[in-house]
């Protein structure tokens, strides 16, 4: 069993993307990471690039971007084939402490789990030892 | 005769009536048993009383009994009906009905005066309790603001209690009673209403209640509440129709007062809960790239490239944070800058001055600001803050510009009764509100990728609009424009 080499950040936070990139190489070493400050930047990624191409993938994804809300993101990707949505585990990483939030992400089957930011080496670490492949 | 005379005297001792004679001197002649069990005075007695100079008249009553006696004894007036208070012999006050008649002789001398005389205590005491009880409700209802009225269904008249006429401001003697009567008063907003009411209430012949407005004669608006209840006779058939007419319209006021204050507080806390989260998560998100950014900056071997790029992330978000709390202190600012003077002031100067300070853009950009004020150009408030709006819902739609089309904006002001509206409206790219309506005025709420600005703007008009007693709607589709509705009270 191999941890997931791939990676994606959907967050309109661009600082944010910058130092979870570089926290993701620096615990797991060379990973492929895909940022997006646009979230449907990063959904018409996935619609293009995963129907050539299915890879195992963990996505971290924010609540709160001014065009389009993590959970809308949701609303679109729910819409995707099967074998994308197989291969893509979603986390949400947000700042957000609100636990309507924690419950919100609880109660949609394609969230795999909450993260609250900053996104640290040991939370890259538990979520790649339960992602393994 | 004497047969004739027995008779008599049998009936005189058998009638309740007392039968008392007097002489021409107001002595006493004769006086029946009956007379007797009223007062308590043997006929010896009333002769004692007469000489100790006891007078059995109530002394209030005293003076005018006196003067119609005398009006008996003079042969003034022949027969007369007292209504007045006596003493018994054991000292109580009663009433008593006198009928009295003078028997004069041929030359028309008055010989002897006859009394008739009934102990009506019992009847006055009803009648006095009756008159009373009649004035207590009359002013429990003028209190209570309740008419009652009666329809008596078997002769189909119908009664009103005084309070009935004040309720609706009319004049007893100036109308007849009558269910069309009451309808008439009604407000014509729940006219159809009544009238659909109070002919269900005649077909089903049920009891029952309605709240109404209704137009006093003096033309003022009032609240009502009716309630009523019908009576039967023993086949089931409806005799009587009783009910009551409220004017309620205090306790209405106070009710719609405290509903329209509960249902603002709710929107109030709803905009603080709302408030306090955007700011928790925007003071948040910076916080949490230090925290992120500090943690790598730890790990040692990080390259010269590395060290820089987060030295970067880390002024960023301190600058953020900054400006988060910046932000903060101004909304808060505003809130509370309420006591700056009010000035009178001029909606089309105001616009003008603001087509000059964007006079660059809307010039290159072949933006139409159109206004028509022609039916209110002023308003009593704070400039600044009338500024602030007009400038931001302007800015907003120079901002939200369709491409490829001549863009117009539009402000026009309507005056009504004692609300002034202000309408803006553009041909702009618009929100699609089905999706994000709630999130229009929110704080850091932004629709558009790639544009300037922070997501302040509207949040700052829906504040200042409401911190100066203000109301803001808006209306929008996907490139069909946005128009945002201001309302204030004048």
């Amino acid at each position: 069993m191999n941890y997931v080499r791939k990676y994606i950040i959907v967050d309109d936070d661009s600082i944010n993307n910058i130092i979870c990139s570089m926290t993701i190489k620096r615990t797991l070493g060379e990973v492929n990471t895909k940022t997006f400050s646009v979230p449907e930047e990063g959904l018409a990624f996935i619609q293009n690039e995963y129907i050539k191409n299915l890879q195992p993938t963990i996505l971290f994804l924010d609540i709160n971007m001014p065009t389009l809300t993590g959970w809308e993101f949701m609303e679109q990707f729910e819409k995707f084939s099967a074998e994308i949505k197989n291969q893509i585990t979603i986390y949400i990483l947000s700042s957000s402490v609100d636990q309507r939030d924690k419950d919100k992400a609880n109660a949609n089957t394609y969230i795999k789990g909450f993260i609250s930011k900053p996104l640290t080496r040991e939370m890259i670490l538990s979520v790649a030892e339960a992602e393994k492949v | 005769l004497q047969a004739e005379h027995k008779r008599l005297a049998f009936h005189i001792e058998n009638t309740p009536l007392g039968f008392i004679e007097w002489d021409n001197q107001l002595h006493i002649k004769s006086l029946s048993k009956q007379a007797e069990e009223i007062f308590g005075w043997s006929i010896e007695e009333f002769s004692e009383n007469e000489k100790t100079g006891y007078n059995q008249v109530y002394e209030e009553d005293q003076p005018w009994v006196f003067k119609i006696s005398e009006q008996l004894l003079s042969g003034e007036v022949e027969r007369n009906k007292v209504l007045n208070r006596n003493y018994t012999k054991d000292g109580r006050v009663i009433w008593c009905e006198w009928f009295n008649s003078v028997l004069k002789d041929k030359d028309g001398k008055v010989i002897t005066i006859m009394s008739l005389v009934q102990d009506v205590t019992e009847r006055k005491t009803i009648e006095e309790r009756l008159a009373y009880n009649e004035t207590s409700l009359k002013e429990a209802q003028a209190i209570a603001r309740v008419g009652n009225w009666e329809i008596n269904m078997v002769r189909n008249s119908q009664v009103w209690s005084d309070e009935m006429y004040n309720i609706f401001g009319i004049d007893k003697a100036e109308v007849t009673p009558s269910p069309e009567l009451f309808l008439s008063f009604i407000h014509p907003g729940d006219s159809a209403y009544a009238i659909e009411k109070v002919g269900e209430a005649f077909k089903t012949l049920q009891n029952s209640s309605f709240d109404f407005r209704f137009i006093r004669k003096d033309g003022v608006i009032r609240h009502g509440y009716s309630e009523w209840s019908f009576e039967f006779d023993k086949n089931r058939n409806p005799v009587r129709l009783f009910g009551i007419v409220q004017d309620i319209t205090e306790r209405k006021l106070a009710e719609m007062e405290r509903t329209k204050m509960v249902n603002e507080l709710m929107l109030r806390n709803k905009d603080l809960e709302q408030f306090a989260y955007i700011i928790s998560h925007n003071l948040r998100a910076p916080v949490a790239n230090i925290l992120g950014a500090a943690n790598e900056l730890k790990v040692p071997g990080l390259s010269a490239e590395e060290k820089d790029l987060l030295g970067q992330g880390l002024n960023e978000s301190v600058s953020r944070l900054d400006n988060v709390v910046k932000d903060l202190n101004y909304i808060l600012q505003v809130k509370h800058n309420i006591n700056e003077p009010k000035e009178k002031v001029c909606f089309s100067e105001l616009v003008d001055e603001i087509k000059i300070s964007v006079k660059n853009l809307i010039d290159k950009e072949h933006i139409e600001i159109k206004y028509d004020f022609s039916e209110i150009d002023e308003l009593l408030t704070i400039k600044s803050y009338l500024y602030s709006i007009f400038y931001n819902l302007i800015s907003n739609s120079i901002k939200y510009r369709q491409q490829q089309v001549p863009n117009v904006i539009e402000i026009k002001s309507h005056s009504e009764k004692n609300k002034l509206q202000l309408v803006f409206s553009d041909n702009g790219t618009g929100i699609d509100l089905e999706k994000r309506g709630d999130q229009v005025f929110g704080l850091y709420k932004q629709f558009h990728a790639n544009t300037e600005g922070k997501g302040m703007g509207l949040f700052m008009v829906k504040t200042q609009v409401e911190t100066l007693g203000g109301k803001i709607s808006v209306k929008s589709g996907i490139n069909k424009g946005t128009e945002f509705k201001i309302e204030f009270e004048k």
